[in-house]
């Protein structure tokens, strides 16, 4: 039982709340900025497209970013105002590998009173940059005067109007002056004033416009020739500067609301705007010039250019390219072309997606192909955007050819004839049989090289110098030319022995038969024998890899041997040993390979029990250091080199868990691919296959190509709704997922707005409204209203297909799902709890718990049961069926009739939102009521409460870590930690204690117990224990896990010389960002470790872990003495624990 | 004016930026993240910003108070006019409080300037 957690993310957030462009890293640097909660990401705009530059970590959730450019400055300034009231000015010095980025100014602008807006946080800056405007509070505004020196002063104004909309700066104006649009009992309205940097006052109201659009939301201020403002709303498009008017009212923008804008042109003639349905606008300021040469707006112009993903911020780049950055879908790098497209009509051509996982509102975490790795699906994205994600850690390898063979050893490309660039021959070796495949085209068709002896089983082929090619079998070393593919030479060992394992390059050639080992070299027309040596057993495997890419020869080579299970360097040309090494234990090296990741060298040495050694290689002694073993498999392993896009060396460890290895960070990473078995694989680089990778197992060969490697690999299938719910049946191999989707009230009726997952599905149900009994009539909407459609999908779990849709009850919220077995029927079903929602009613009256089975591709009903209010949360419990309703937490049994029976019920809740249990124990939250925990008496067939955590957190998500410890997420975006005192008195019992807290930054959304990672697969230095994977609102997918507490002071430890080391952009303290704060209280972060900063360790350079590592001191053995921690041992303890995750 | 005419002559910084793009006809997903950026040297902020912790009424009264003294001291200078400057004060205290409740301390001000 542990109460230390250490928390890290697995998958950084992705939504993008914030992008703008400007000149940031030079003068001449055109740049993109993301904001992705606490991330910024730093792109410059090139001809090829964007180029990422850096990725920075603020100490604080990015609630407003902008650039502005004070009249001495060549480039712009980033002004970053956080959800806790952290400013700073950003400024880039340096280029390239220098660019550094200085806190020009920084500070908390926090009140101690005032009352948050409910309309959010507004932070605008003066565009001649004499000052910052902020609206924190209600009813005063804050304004920091931009002075060259000194202290910035900000000082609060107090303002009349209340409630406010949106507010900006106008262009032009002597003096600072804003402009707002601000709601009371009359309707909305826009007010400027002009402020007084002086006197720190609002000194007068330049002009003001009464009873605007009644949903004027957005303001964009126009600069000059024209100043003003345009007031964007819900009907009505209006121009203003104070002296002239223009409105317009395009029937186009009425379906939705616009909720973003970005300027086009610097003199403020077009504007694109976005929507909340997606669709892109362009609005055209049309001028006229006066008598008096005054430019004035004559008309407003409004178009639809198109859909993108829907908007939360749109930046104009360059050329025509748009970022459209969002957070319900993926982000988009959007090309606004002249001519629409013929099709479509869209004038929008999409370039590049940003992958977003956000917001994530529910997630299963599902082992499907039974091989240890699991796997998560979410549910992503909003409205059309909705989606579900399958994220699995590893690499994806996209099939694109597959023959049926069977019994491959081994698989080589090679370039015939003329051919410089392209392999088009493929060389298959058998059990004493040898086959070429000629690759044309995607056609592929066996044929023949007559200089290749092709009764017998190949050990190697391939292209050697002087146009040539070489084959190795049992027998001899044949050399053939690629032009008239005849034999040129043939070398067979000296004795009579055969040849049992070999290796190649270009030049160098090793053969082994048995403990007698030759070193040869390919010449023109002729094999060189150089070299012979016995060593001292027989040879397992070899290998001859060229280190340096430069260079013809490797002047280093590397065999494994029997008998004493040993690795050995050797010197070439000569064959003298220079170093070896035991590798320990009875199983036999089978694969053996140096390499080079990242400009260091490695020795890479597989078993034949799938296990793995890997040492540092020094190349000019031999020497091996920094032993580590890696579990990749439960079969002899083979290690094949390939090349990626990118240019880096990557090896493929072929075994019945096939894995790719490559560095990131100077650390070697493992990453599962998502293939059964792979026994030999090759690289491919063919006309039909370019990049590619031709790969075999026991049947089959197959080419495909791999993805762009990365950690987690997120595969997305749409839905074009939004995903509420999603549950795993193992039994029908299927998920049960609850969706809602819009539908519009047309003169014929109801009619979904667009096509997507549940109108698309050809297997339909839904329940009539006659059904229940105690009916709630739908409400009478008007023509053009929208109403939410709650659906029940079953989905495939290989395909993804939707196999059928129920759609639900008009007004009927489908709020719950689980997939459970009931009592001692053996079939598992499909429960959901759902409410009936009338808009007059403060929390819902009714609700149903209905239950469905899915069979041979039908989706049945097979009971439903009335209950008196939201059925927020059901799960499994004990055969029974636990049910979060309203206040209440209620069991109901399965009858053998099939019907659900209340059992007991438990009601001390405000409303009850979460359900998680543990044997007969049940973890209730709240909704303001933290957590309670219960205990189901089996005797009494009763609910006792056990203990109650007193503090008033609002929850967003609970988890049980183990019996006695609790762990919950609420909405000021903390995670705590709370325990049962089983041995406290029955009074102080009831009480839990609040025993850990930290503050993530994020709305955690769900938990769930799991790992993405294989398990135990890796000697580990760490000792953690479980894993709680959490998704957040802004799309990261985060992990907890208990370390144990000694382990936690070594991390609190390090974690302190970090905080030291890694200067805080935006000076925002660390002790500050952790800390757990809630609207009431700010309380320090307690037994947690911050594993975002921990694992920042590995991308520190050199001297600074040097530094970093002073003092640290660990009991590693366990004997109750603390040693000093190397720098390398602290390497591995962190790099252990990023694999984790 | 079609939305041809409308899309005609986008703003161009560097007219070769996007001129490289290759998608190969499809929709590239970026999957390429920046390196984190880890800074170990401490840059000196040039300036800090505060937050004045003054309650804005107490700043308000103040600077009334202010305003007053100011013009006593000034008063004070011009002795012949001690009294008369006694008898201008009371409209403008009142002016004042009312501003106060008003909340547009602007008005008052500005009548200030004015008479400077």
């Amino acid at each position: 039982m542990s109460t230390h957690q250490y928390v890290v993310t697995a998958h950084k957030p992705t939504a993008v709340t914030s992008c703008v462009t400007g000149n940031f890293t030079s003068p001449t640097d055109l740049n993109l900025i993301l904001a992705k909660n606490n991330r910024l990401e730093f792109y410059v705009v090139t001809p090829e497209g964007l180029r990422p530059l850096k990725e920075i970590c603020i100490y604080g959730k990015v609630c407003v970013m902008k650039f502005f450019r004070p009249k001495t400055e060549k480039k712009d300034l980033l002004f970053i105002l956080t959800a806790r009231y952290n400013t700073m000015i950003l400024e880039a010095i340096g280029e390239g590998d220098n660019l550094e980025i200085k806190t020009k100014a920084h500070g908390n602008v926090a009140d101690k009173i005032g009352k948050p807006s409910e309309s959010g946080i507004i932070a605008i800056i003066d565009p001649e940059s004499r000052a910052i405007g902020l609206r924190l509070y209600d009813g005063l505004f804050k304004i920091i005067p931009l002075e060259n020196c000194g202290e910035l002063k900000a000082t609060s104004i107090r303002m009349e109007e209340i409630q406010i909309q949106d507010m900006e700066f106008l262009h032009g104006c002597p003096s600072p002056t804003v402009i707002l649009i601000h709601h009371d009992h009359n309707g909305r309205h826009i007010k400027t004033h002009e402020i007084s940097l002086k006197d720190k006052e609002f000194v007068k109201t330049p002009w003001k416009q009464d009873n605007i659009d009644a949903e004027a939301s957005l303001i964009i201020p126009v600069p000059e020739p024209f100043g003003g403002a345009i007031i964007v709303g819900q009907e009505t498009i209006l121009y203003h500067d104070g002296t002239n008017y223009v409105a317009v009212t395009p029937p186009v923008i009425r379906q939705s609301t616009m909720s973003c804008y970005a300027r086009v042109d610097s003199n403020g003639a077009r504007y694109m705007l976005g929507d909340m349905s997606g669709r892109l606008f362009l609005l055209l300021l049309e001028h006229e010039e006066k008598m008096d040469g005054l430019q004035v707006v004559k008309d407003l112009k409004v178009e639809v250019l198109g859909e993108v993903s829907i908007p939360e911020c749109i930046t104009y780049l360059d050329n025509g390219v748009v970022f459209i950055g969002s957070r319900l879908g993926d982000s988009q790098l959007i090309k606004l072309n002249i001519k629409p497209d013929s099709k479509t009509n869209s004038y929008i051509s999409v370039m590049e997606t940003f992958t977003n996982l956000a917001p994530i509102t529910d997630m299963v975490v599902v082992d499907l192909e039974k091989q240890g790795q699991a796997q998560l699906v979410t549910c992503s994205g909003a409205f059309k955007e909705g989606s579900l994600r399958i994220i699995r850690n590893g690499i994806g390898i996209q099939e694109h050819a597959t023959i049926d063979l069977q019994g491959i050893k081994g698989m080589w490309p090679l370039k015939m004839g003329p051919s410089k660039e392209f392999d088009n021959t493929l060389v298959l070796s058998f059990v004493q049989q040898t086959r070429v495949l000629s690759l044309n085209g995607d056609e592929v068709s066996e044929t023949e090289i007559v200089g290749f002896q092709s009764d017998c089983q190949s050990f190697f082929c391939g292209n050697v110098n002087h146009n040539q090619v070489l084959q190795i079998t049992s027998v001899s070393a044949r050399l053939v030319s690629t032009d008239s593919k005849q034999l040129i030479h043939e070398w067979k060992p000296p004795t009579e022995k055969n040849i049992s394992v070999v290796a190649c390059n270009k030049l160098q050639v090793l053969c082994a038969t048995g403990s007698d080992l030759y070193y040869l070299e390919i010449g023109d027309k002729i094999i060189d024998q150089k070299a012979h040596a016995v060593l001292e057993y027989e040879v397992a495997c070899l290998d001859v890899s060229l280190l340096d890419t430069g260079t013809e020869k490797a002047s280093i080579a590397a065999v494994g041997l029997w008998t004493d299970i040993s690795a050995r360097i050797l010197k070439l040309p000569s064959l003298d040993e220079l170093n070896k090494e035991f590798l320990g234990g009875e199983i036999i090296p089978r694969s053996i390979l140096v390499t080079c990741f990242d400009g260091i060298n490695y020795l890479l040495c597989a078993l034949g029990d799938g296990s793995m050694y890997y040492f540092n290689l020094n190349k000019e002694t031999g020497i091996l250091s920094e032993k580590k073993k890696v579990t990749l498999g439960t079969q002899p392993t083979v290690l094949r080199t390939f090349g990626s896009s990118t240019n880096s060396t990557n090896v493929f460890a072929c075994s019945d868990r096939p894995t790719v290895i490559y560095s990131s960070n100077h650390k070697l990473v493992f990453s599962n691919v998502n293939l059964k078995e792979v026994n030999h694989m090759c690289s491919l680089h063919a006309e039909a296959y370019p990049d590619s990778l031709a790969l075999s197992n026991d049947n089959t060969m197959t080419f495909g190509t791999i993805d762009e490697i990365q950690k987690l690999h997120i595969r997305t299938v749409p839905l074009g709704e939004s995903p509420r719910r999603i549950a795993y049946q193992e039994t029908s191999q299927t998920f049960g997922v609850i969706t809602m989707r819009l539908d519009v009230m047309k003169a014929s009726g109801l009619q979904p707005a667009r096509n997507s997952a549940s109108t698309l599905s050809t297997n339909t149900s839904s329940s009539a409204a006659t059904m229940f009994k105690g009916a709630v009539t739908a409400p009478a909407l008007d023509i053009g209203q929208e109403t939410e459609i709650h659906n029940l999908l079953v989905v495939d779990q290989h395909t993804f297909e939707v196999h059928h849709c129920h759609q639900l009850m008009p007004s009927e919220y489908a709020l719950s799902l689980v997939s459970a077995r009931l009592g001692d029927d053996p079939r598992t079903y499909y429960i959901v709890g759902t409410a009936l929602v009338n808009p007059e009613e403060s929390e819902p009256k009714a609700g149903r718990i209905v239950v469905f089975l899915f069979e041979e591709s039908k989706l049945t009903q097979v009971s439903e049961k009335e209950i008196k209010g939201a059925c927020y949360c059901l799960i499994e419990f004990n055969g029974k069926l636990l049910a979060a309703i309203n206040s209440t937490v209620r069991l109901f049994e399965w009858t053998t009739e099939r019907e659900l029976r209340l059992e007991c019920s438990h009601f001390n809740n405000i409303i009850a939102l979460f359900l998680k249990a543990k044997g007969d124990f049940i973890l209730v939250g709240d909704l303001m009521r933290s957590m309670t925990l219960l205990q189901y008496k089996t005797m009494e067939g009763n609910f006792e409460e056990i203990a109650r955590d007193f503090h008033p957190n609002w929850m967003t998500a609970v988890e049980i870590i183990d019996d006695d410890t609790f762990l919950g997420g609420e909405n000021s975006y903390n995670l705590f930690v709370c325990q049962k005192d089983s041995a406290a008195s029955d009074e102080d019992r009831q009480q839990m204690i609040e025993c850990g807290q930290f503050h993530v930054g994020d709305m955690v959304n769900v938990f769930r117990h799991g790992s993405l990672t294989m398990q135990h697969v890796f000697e580990t230095s760490v000792p953690t224990q479980g894993c709680i994977l959490f998704g957040t609102v802004s799309g990261s997918i985060g992990l907890v896990t208990q370390v144990p507490s000694e382990f936690y002071d070594f991390l609190l430890a390090l974690q302190r010389n970090l905080v030291t080391a890694i200067k805080s952009v935006g000076k925002i303290e660390h002790s500050f960002w952790r800390s757990f704060s809630t609207d009431t209280k700010t309380e320090p972060c307690e037994n947690f470790i911050d594993g975002d900063l921990i694992e920042s360790f590995l991308d520190l350079p050199r001297d600074t872990m040097q530094r970093v590592s002073v003092g640290l001191q660990r009991d590693a053995s366990g004997s109750g003495t603390k040693q000093e921690v190397t720098v390398d041992e602290l390497i591995k303890i962190v790099e252990d624990l990023t694999r984790i995750h | 004016m079609s939305v041809t005419d409308f899309l005609k002559g986008l703003p161009s910084y560097n007219e070769n930026n996007f001129t490289k793009y290759h998608n190969d006809g499809g929709i590239r997903n970026n999957a390429k993240r920046p390196s984190v950026y880890l800074p170990t040297v401490d840059h000196p902020s040039d300036q800090v910003i505060v937050t004045e912790k003054t309650n804005i009424l107490l700043r308000y009264l103040h600077q009334q108070w202010d305003k007053k003294s100011h013009h006593k001291k000034r008063d004070h200078l011009n002795l012949e006019a001690v009294d008369e400057a006694g008898s201008r004060k009371r409209p403008r205290l009142d002016n004042g409080s009312s501003g106060s409740s008003s909340a547009n301390p602007a008005a008052g001000h500005s009548s200030n300037d004015a008479r400077h």
